[in-house]
């Protein structure tokens, strides 16, 4: 039985570490917390929705059309509207990206109602066993995918020259500025990688949870949970973190109940605030 | 005047400059009266305020209800998020906490009514300690997701708990009954309550001490100022007030239910109101209260397209005046007298001006 709920948690884990990366590497090279974080991933979800309405793609095909236009958006809001108040503190984006979580829901509610809406594909209801546990296959995939894309950002990071200067902006931003860095051009490529990212997390939850114009609040705090676990900024982080917390989340509520999941998840996230604030693989950072 | 002037020689040089010297005095006059003008203005709307039962009608007191506590809460988040610096996303928390207290205080106590609205601003402060106690170690982003994850803990943990009812809540006993001009008053009360306290607070020596962390930690550390035991008062003096309101909230519904008690439209609320009216002011939660409920007054019929106003709004407010209407309208008078001063007497040095 615990050996059942460690292989689940592994798994949902994957599910954590694909919706938490986008968080995790906006805030490592811009400092910024991106309260709109959740609402990109159920945007990606609205929209493939959408594409799969039309053209009747798979959901995960449909990450072909998604991930640019999400790439697009995620560049665009961040040259318009936040990278005029960069230099203002984290105040003012928190507050930006928080007018931009109440459009972003409003318009959701407009355009798709309110009701609960999933993406379907063949593999939704199947699942997969390993060593006599079954694991949904969404699940599956989810893992695969956080990894490639944890180990693709890695290398992206630190083999290219563009990751490079992503890095020299994310360290000192001044100084990356005098050697020629156009570093407001570099924040708004972070940012649309970052809504890109997401896009591949919204998926997936449209894939195993179904969502609704507001269900963007909650994924941004399980994926706090999971780079406050893993440490701000730190993208192995994302993916250690993102398997700890789904363990975590498992056995809690193979232990105490399911119905309470959500306080077993935020209480944890309290719980490491408070214990170890800069996580496991961040920097110290409380007063 | 224009055309005897015209008609008339020109007067001596003298004579025009004291012609200058007593328009600039009236100037002055102006913007000195202007500081009694407040006042009146302010006695007045008070005094409009406390004769509201007499000519307000029922659903009109329940607007001004909402209406003052949408002020209450906003400026005690300010108190924190404003002048604390202290962006908490878990307000929430005590406006939950203040309803839950008053409802079990009311099915499980025979204490008098106004006691227990008391005692549940008390339980919120108490809460709100310990919470300071878990939290106030944290910094900026931190301090804000700590804040939120501990609400939502908090939520699922009311939703869960048998004796509060888990989902479907309390409903209060008929001894929590009160008419609508009660509980306008009340809030009405609690709402000049929380504003004198907190613009007293703010230009205390304690205020200051309270900028000082949120303006530069390290520089106040050295100056010899404790920063935990200032924010850790901060939070629990923002939780009284909010705890009071959410009590007030809870009479007036009768019924409390976890998700909409702990949900974080409240904290949503406070932060949107106090951003447009002025972050940090005393003044402008007040004003960002009375705009923000006009336009979700205007638009109640389309819930959707008020929201996304208000989101855009918020936008707009950041990017173009970050210092939200108030601090902006302020400007903006001082800029007309200003020129008013420069227009009738060209050629004075500037005037030093007031505050």
């Amino acid at each position: 039985m615990f050996f059942y709920h460690l292989i689940d948690g592994l798994f949902l884990g994957g599910l954590y570490a694909s919706i938490a990366l986008g968080l995790t590497l906006v805030f490592g090279v811009m400092k910024m917390v991106n309260l709109a974080q959740g609402e990109f991933i159920i945007g990606s979800a609205y929209l493939s929705y959408i594409v799969v309405t039309h053209i009747h793609l798979d959901p995960l095909l449909s990450l072909v059309i998604i991930i640019p236009v999400m790439f697009g958006i995620g560049y665009l809001v961040q040259r318009t509207i936040l990278n005029p108040l960069m230099k203002k503190g984290q105040e003012t984006l928190l507050v930006a990206s928080f007018g931009l979580l109440l459009i972003a829901q409003t318009a959701f509610a407009l355009f798709f109602g309110n009701n609960s809406l999933a993406l379907n594909a063949p593999y939704t209801l199947t699942g997969l066993t390993f060593f006599g546990d079954t694991v949904r296959t969404v699940y599956v995939i989810a893992l695969v995918i956080a990894t490639l894309m944890v180990v693709g950002t890695y290398l992206a990071l630190t083999r290219l020259r563009f990751g490079k200067a992503v890095r020299a902006a994310a360290e000192d931003p001044v100084a990356a500025a005098s050697v020629g860095i156009d570093v407001p051009l570099i924040y708004g490529i972070t940012f649309g990688l970052a809504a890109a990212l997401s896009a591949v997390g919204g998926i997936i939850i449209g894939l195993s949870y179904g969502f609704t114009p507001t269900s963007g609040a909650e994924w941004l705090l399980r994926s706090f949970t999971v780079i406050v676990l893993g440490g701000m900024g730190s993208l192995w982080g994302v993916l250690v973190g993102g398997i700890l917390v789904g363990i975590i989340e498992e056995m809690g509520a193979g232990i105490v109940g399911a119905q309470f999941r959500d306080l077993i998840v935020f209480g944890f996230l309290v719980l490491i605030l408070i214990i170890r604030p800069q996580g496991l693989f961040g920097k110290k950072v409380s007063a | 005047m224009l055309s005897n002037r015209q008609l008339e020689p020109p007067a001596p040089k003298k004579v025009e400059q004291s012609v200058k010297h007593t328009q600039l005095e009236k100037v002055f006059a102006l913007q000195y009266a202007w500081r009694w003008i407040k006042w009146a203005l302010l006695v007045l709307v008070l005094l409009l305020a406390l004769l509201g039962p007499n000519y307000l009608g029922p659903y009109n007191l329940t607007l001004a209800f909402a209406l003052f506590n949408y002020i209450t809460l906003a400026q005690s988040w300010n108190l924190v998020g404003g002048y604390g610096g202290q962006f908490s996303l878990g307000h929430s928390l005590f406006v939950g906490v203040g309803s839950y207290a008053v409802s079990v205080l009311l099915l499980h106590t025979v204490l008098p009514l106004y006691l227990t609205i008391f005692l549940s601003g008390c339980i919120a402060a108490l809460i709100a300690a310990v919470a300071a106690l878990l939290l106030m170690r944290l910094r900026e982003a931190y301090f804000s997701i700590g804040s939120l994850g501990l609400t939502m803990a908090s939520l699922t943990w009311m939703i869960n708990w048998p004796y509060t009812g888990q989902t479907s809540g309390l409903n209060l006993p008929p001894s929590g009954t009160l008419d609508y001009a009660t509980l306008y008053y009340l809030s009405l009360g609690l709402l000049v309550l929380t504003m004198v306290c907190i613009a007293l607070l703010v230009r205390s020596s304690f205020g200051l001490r309270l900028m000082a962390i949120r303006d530069d930690a390290e520089a106040a550390a050295e100056l010899g100022v404790n920063s935990f035991p200032v924010k850790l008062a901060t939070f629990a003096i923002s939780a009284f007030f909010i705890g009071i309101a959410g009590a007030l909230i809870a009479l007036n519904n009768l019924s409390v239910e976890p998700n909409s008690m702990f949900s974080m439209d409240w904290v949503t609320t406070m932060i949107i109101i106090t951003v447009i009216g002025g972050i940090a002011t005393s003044t402008g939660p007040l004003i960002g209260a009375v705009v923000f409920f006009t336009l979700q007054q205007a638009l109640q019929g389309y819930q959707n397209v008020s929201t996304l106003l208000i989101g855009v709004l918020l936008i707009i407010i950041i990017r173009l005046m970050p210092e939200g209407i108030w601090i902006t309208l302020l400007k903006g008078f001082r800029w007309l007298t200003q020129d008013l001063i420069n227009r009738r007497v060209r050629g004075l040095p500037p005037p030093m001006l007031g505050d």
